[in-house]
């Protein structure tokens, strides 16, 4: 147990590592020049150099990553190129927008996903079938289309919720909740068609194993066969897809936060792609890195509570 | 933005496509979601490449008196802002994201399925570094990263699609490297390598062909992936730039006119929708995913016509009569099986694979699998009838009266639950005890069945147990109920023979100790004579000779039981090893093709004309019976089962039809 | 080397063994862990004559399918040495092997994984010959002889695995074995996976064919009827150590080894009342539950379970030495009660 808590941990932290890595190589490799970059347009080259000097681009390149990790460790991601912001306070600000609609949408997409798979495994016929190719159609579903349809009926045909905007939960916790009811649910639509499909394979499995005939074979109760040794024998996989989901509701919300204009993680990735922003690209690789791996560390504690061949290894 | 498709491979029988049916319509086309997903796949893509030679109008043709209009004769999906036409422009956009998705799948498959491969290949030291690596590029944020080099590169998406295919590969490697894995524990590989092919050709001919059918599965996927990144990022302003049309713009576009024109949110989302919906459906169909056939809903079993005698037996506290099962609307499995357990005693039912001993085991308890039923006769247990009961009447006799032990003792416990869960739960239920008492008559129950340390095994879970242990466990947990009567479908065959000596000692001394009967299915000869009282013999869906152990087992009055005993190497003490064993040509004929008359016939040394018209089966060994016109003359005779001459088994045999995989066994 | 004293008067040199294993080690994994558990094959030695037969019995876990997976090089040794008819083949790589000694093939267990599905009959008996150097007609009449000689037609050489029954599939499996005209054949379990008739088929075909063509067979099997049947020698493994070797009749009917004693009296004989005789006889000899506590690793491995077992077992590891016909590693040998 122990082993495999440090094997996760390792990871972890390799993971945050490699993401700093790969985009400080990423931005180092490409042709443009941050000097260039908080220049301006219109810039002179001398301009553009003497900035690049200010900036400590012209240093070997491993002086320029250590220096940018020793800045890290202090949780001091620099200042954008753009409006000279501290990056970090910025994020700061961003993360409880992005984390908290990555976050109830998992849980949502979790809640209805299970219930909707473990009843198609279940009950089977016409419902079963209804639900898993409902499933098929919903993953495939581009999430922004979604998203619209979702703004067009309930915000506008229905007038129920704020189409887009943000409230942040200290100035007003009902409107905060209104805000992310529509991103939330656009995001789970997806999401709960990928658990639902995933429980519904898991449980189908789990109802044709070998030990469950011998439970059969005791007189068991069906309720007890289904909800108490099937649905645990189901639930290491689906607890696995949860922690992918994150990652890519999380990664989903770039697109979720443009569609609402909400002021998150992933409005701050495309504002400052769209710009060219390196610095502030970098923080947002490495804050959202930093938040999933968090959350797959603590989903892999789950399989190993779920799971005891993890927990006895 | 969406999510990797890695369960792909635990969905996907990796079996390539049996080549017989290869030379027909592919698997993948019988179903209506791959005959969807191909045709619309077929379809976008031929469109869109075409389309600047078909389109109706240029893609920058504005039209100003027709802005936002709804379809019509000259604009059949409509027209945009500007006035532009939407067919025109929807399939123009399609080839941007088609193409680049491809291009995207060409990286990943050649950077994951080559990794994969060499990591299947080279074993634990090379996988643990590829494996590791991948994990950490699985952990990114993906759809974030590719922002990132959006900002350095800019909006160059076919690059940008192709450093996606790196990242993915990460994906594409770890589904790969699962299927190759056990791919390569088939012994057709091990055969391959000894016989001296090389690394690239074993990986050529052998993996690859067999890890076809889920590259092609993971590839729809992610080619229905790759379009929603494509859109997304058009979406969000990382495309092609106006006039140049794409998908995600349109959608972007469209989502500006929500209360002037929401038409115009339809068709491209629908065209996007679709395709994507095309890629899964076409994945989902060559997985073989039968989406479409989710089991039915478990369906009262329907009574069936008992014969209402009375028994014969009056000792007997298991009687079974004429029993038939059936597969539904399907062929026969087990037709007019008869036989009596007396109480207290080990009834055997013997055979090879397919006789139908299983299926006649399974159906006392009602556990036939979904699809198969008893069809005709009778099962009187302790003179009640079980045939026809609802599924809640024979939930209350299992485990209570009857219990059952299987054969693969490592996979009948609950491998997610310990054994003192696993116990206690049934022993709380049976005998209506709290949770300590019940623990302890756990641990007692264990110490029955011959565990000492029944603390410690308690505490365990089933991967920690050993075979032999895992079947006395499987035993202690039958005894819970303290059921009258115990199946043991073969309860020893997966053990070792030191072990299975001791399994059969045990169940000897709980039939002696506590007066259970037993019905073992087995096909060893040995162990029916070594814990049977009575035997019968089961060939082709029937019983072929019953009687008591020694009277069948000394004196066969069967063919196909002195057969049987011919092909047992194990002599009797002191005599010598025969030159050869008696064999019986041919197979066993497969349900659904069994001849009339004697189902042996066909292979019998002793077969003559008569044996060929229905007969009914003959008393003999005392209150046993057999199933052989020609007994007597048999016994008249003292024929025995002779071995052929040397050299037989080289002579040509006739090649069977395809053999019987039909879902039962 | 010169001829000892004496052997001039032998004008015969007795001819190589076909198979040589000596002091044969095998250890999975690498690192520290590994060096710290006892080693699935611990020294094992054993030679197989021109046209014997040798079966290695032992239970799961003894270690008999890693010899057998050592000699054709799927596994790696740790140390010793394999020599096909005197050549030294311990480093060889599969490809040099399948070129330079064409001698050593295999059947495997289950017929049903060892032929690829994807493949036709004639593509899988030609593709070893391909390697050899036999193309085009040559080859595919030899694959048609080749299943003829097991008793296929061989016109089968166009049909798919799935078209055969598990049976047959093993003929199959035999005849690519045998296309290549080996002198050493390792058969690793080629009987279990089938049922009893079946066995009986394949079995006598091994025996014809081994008659016929004066094969070698290394014969892995748990039943040591089945390798009574086939075998001329017997090498009974016990967590990768030799307990007993010696000729099969003196091993299966005259064991020195207590653990041969615990195998032969557990396998059943389908004969009530004899064995209820046997039975009798198994239980009164006390042997230990089987997968009890794990032995010392200087002593003999069988200590936990053997009701012979004294202080100096569990210290020394007994050597094999000559008891009768055969070679027994057991300190009290000379007390293992008859059968």
């Amino acid at each position: 147990m122990l082993a495999y808590v440090a094997k996760r941990l390792s990871l972890a932290v390799g993971t945050v590592l490699a993401a700093v890595l790969i985009t400080f190589l990423l931005v180092h490799a490409g042709s443009g020049t941050p000097g260039a970059v908080k220049a301006g347009p219109g810039a002179t080259a001398a301009e553009i150099a003497a900035q690049n000097e200010a900036l400590g681009w012209n240093q070997p390149l491993y002086v320029q990553f250590f220096d940018y990790l020793g800045h890290l460790f202090r949780f001091d991601l620099g200042t954008s190129l753009i409006d000279g912001r501290s990056i970090a306070a910025d994020l700061g600000d961003r993360l409880p927008v992005t984390a908290s609609i990555a976050l109830f949408a998992t849980l949502l997409s979790a809640v209805v996903g299970v219930l909707l798979g473990v009843t198609a495994a279940v009950r089977g016929g016409r419902l079963g079938k209804l639900i898993t190719t409902g499933a098929g159609v919903a993953l495939s579903l581009p999430a922004f289309w979604v998203g619209v349809i979702v703004v067009y009926l309930l915000a506008i045909k229905l007038e129920l919720l704020p189409a887009t905007g943000y409230v942040p939960f200290s100035s007003d916790p009902t409107a905060w909740f209104n805000s992310l009811v529509l991103p939330v649910l656009t995001l789970a639509v997806g999401g709960a068609a990928i658990i639902a499909r995933t429980a519904a394979a898991g449980m189908r499995e789990a109802l044709g194993q070998e030990h469950i005939r011998t439970l059969r074979a005791m007189g068991t109760p069906e309720w007890r066969i289904r909800y108490v040794h099937a649905l645990r024998f189901s639930s290491v996989p689906v607890v696995s897809v949860l922690g992918i989901q994150f990652i890519a509701l999380f990664g989903g919300s770039v697109i979720i936060e443009n569609l609402f204009a909400l002021p998150g993680l992933g409005q701050a990735g495309q504002q400052s792609a769209a710009s060219h922003d390196f610095p502030a690209l970098i923080g947002v690789v490495i804050v959202a890195t930093v938040v999933v791996v968090v959350v797959n560390l603590l989903l892999d504690l789950v399989v190993a509570a779920l799971d005891p061949k993890v927990r006895t290894a | 933005m969406s999510v990797l498709p890695l369960d792909a491979a635990d969905e996907v029988a990796t079996e390539p496509v049996p080549p017989a049916r290869r030379r027909g319509v592919p698997g993948f086309l019988r179903r209506p979601g791959g005959v969807f997903g191909a045709a619309w796949l077929v379809f976008i893509i031929v469109a869109s490449l075409t389309a600047p030679l078909w389109r109706p109008y240029e893609v920058t043709e504005q039209d100003t008196a027709n802005r936002l209009a709804l379809p019509s004769a000259d604009h059949w999906f409509g027209t945009d802002p500007l006035g532009r036409d939407l067919l025109s422009r929807i399939f123009t956009a399609g080839s941007l994201p088609l193409l680049s998705s491809a291009l995207m799948l060409v990286v990943a498959f050649g950077i994951g399925l080559p990794l994969a491969l060499l990591a299947a290949e080279r074993g634990r030291k090379v996988e643990r570094v590829t494996s590791r690596s991948t994990e950490v590029l699985m952990a990114l944020p993906g759809t974030i990263l590719l922002l990132a080099v959006i900002g350095v590169i800019g909006n160059r998406l076919y690059p940008v699609m192709a450093i996606l295919g790196v990242l993915i590969s990460a994906a594409v490697y770890r589904v790969m490297l699962g299927v190759a894995q056990s791919v390569r524990q088939r012994l057709y590989i091990d055969a391959a390598r000894v016989n001296g092919l090389g690394s690239l050709r074993v990986n050529l001919l052998h993996v690859l062909p067999s890890m076809a059918t889920v590259v092609a599965v993971q590839a729809a996927q992610l080619f229905g992936i790759g379009l929603l990144i494509v859109a997304g990022l058009a979406f969000l302003g990382f495309g092609p730039g106006e006039p140049e049309p794409s998908w995600g713009f349109m959608i972007q576009d469209a989502s500006g006119h929500l209360f002037d024109a929401p038409w115009l949110l339809v068709p491209t989302g629908v065209v996007l929708a679709l395709t994507v919906v095309a890629a899964n459906e076409l994945a989902d169909a060559i997985a073989g995913k039968k989406a479409d056939k989710v089991p039915a809903r478990r369906k009262e079993r329907l009574p069936v016509a008992v014969a209402d005698t009375a028994p014969a037996d009056p000792s007997a506290v298991l009687e079974v009569r004429d029993l038939s099962v059936a597969v539904d609307d399907g062929p026969q499995l087990v037709t007019g099986v008869s036989f009596a357990l007396r109480p207290g005693t080990v009834l055997g039912l013997v055979g090879e694979s397919g006789c139908g001993k299983t299926m006649t085991a399974r159906s006392l308890m009602g556990l036939l699998p979904d699809g198969v039923s008893v069809s005709g006769g009778s099962i009187r247990w302790q003179g009640r009838e079980l045939v026809g009961l609802s599924e809640k009447e024979l939930t209350a006799v299992r485990g209570r009266e009857i219990a059952m032990i299987s054969q693969e003792p490592m996979v009948a416990l609950d491998p997610m639950f310990s054994i003192a869960y696993q116990l206690v739960g049934p022993i709380r239920r049976f005998r209506g005890v709290g949770r300590g008492a019940a623990r302890k008559i756990a641990a007692e129950l264990l110490r029955n069945v011959g565990i000492v340390d029944a603390e410690r095994v308690l505490k365990s879970y089933p991967h920690q147990l050993s075979g032999g242990m895992a079947q006395r466990v499987c035993i202690a947990l039958a005894l819970t109920g303290e059921p009258e009567l115990l199946i043991a479908d073969e309860p020893t065959t997966a053990l070792d023979v030191t072990v299975q000596a001791e399994i059969l000692s045990l169940l000897r001394a709980l039939v002696h100790d506590t007066g259970l009967s037993v019905v073992i299915v087995s096909h060893d000869l040995g162990v029916v004579a070594d814990i049977c009282d009575d035997v019968a013999v089961m060939y082709a869906g029937a019983v072929v000779e019953s009687g008591t152990a020694a009277a069948v087992l000394d004196d066969p009055s069967h063919p196909y039981t002195m057969a049987l005993l011919g092909a047992n190497p194990h002599v009797p003490e002191g005599e010598p090893v025969p030159l050869r064993l008696a064999s019986i040509p041919g197979t066993v004929p497969p349900p659904g093709s069994w001849p009339t008359g004697c189902r042996f016939a066909s292979r019998c040394q002793f077969a003559r004309d008569e044996c060929t018209a229905p007969f009914p089966a003959l008393p003999a060994h005392g209150s046993g019976s057999v199933l052989c016109i020609r007994v007597d003359d048999l016994a008249s005779t003292h024929a025995t089962w002779d071995a052929e001459p040397v050299g037989a088994e080289t002579v040509a045999d006739a090649v069977a039809e395809p053999a019987p995989t039909a879902g039962v066994s | 080397m010169t001829a000892p004293a004496g052997a001039t008067a032998v004008s015969v040199v007795p001819p190589a063994p076909a198979l040589e294993i000596r002091d044969l080690v095998v250890r999975y994994g690498s690192g520290r862990k590994a060096r710290r558990t006892a080693p699935a094959i611990d020294g094992v030695s054993f030679d197989i004559a021109p046209g014997e037969t040798v079966g290695l019995v032992g239970e799961s876990g003894s270690g008999k399918s890693t010899i057998g997976k050592a000699v054709l090089g799927l596994q790696p040794p740790t140390s010793g040495t394999v020599r096909v008819q005197g050549q030294d083949i311990t480093r060889m790589s599969l490809k040099q092997r399948s070129r330079q000694v064409a001698d050593l093939r295999v059947v495997f267990q289950d017929p049903y994984s060892s032929l690829n599905p994807a493949r036709t009959i004639g593509q899988t008996l030609v593709e070893p010959l391909a390697l050899m150097g036999i193309k085009g007609t040559a080859a595919w009449e030899k694959a048609r002889s080749g299943l003829e000689s097991v008793g296929l037609p061989g016109e089968a050489v166009d049909r798919y695995p799935s078209q055969f029954s598990g049976g047959q599939r093993q003929r199959i499996a035999i005849a690519r074995a045998l296309v290549c005209d080996p002198k050493v054949v390792v058969l690793d379990e080629p009987v279990s996976a089938l049922d009893l008739s079946t066995q009986a088929q394949v079995l006598n075909l091994l025996a014809d064919l081994r008659d016929q063509r004066g094969l070698s067979f290394l014969f892995i099997a748990h039943d040591l009827g089945v390798v009574r049947f086939l075998s001329q020698r017997t090498v009974v493994l016990y967590r990768g150590q030799i307990m007993e070797t010696g000729p099969v009749e003196a091993v299966s009917q005259a064991p020195r080894h207590p653990y041969t004693v615990a195998l032969t009296s557990a396998a059943p004989v389908p004969r009530p009342a004899e064995q209820a005789a046997r039975r009798a006889a198994r239980e009164a000899l006390g042997m230990g539950t089987a997968g009890a506590a794990s032995a010392s690793a200087t002593g003999c491995p069988f200590v936990p379970r053997c009701p012979l077992a004294t202080d100096v077992c569990a210290e020394q590891r007994p050597p094999l030495r000559l008891i009768d016909d055969s070679l027994t590693a057991c300190h009290h040998a000379e007390r293992v009660p008859a059968l």
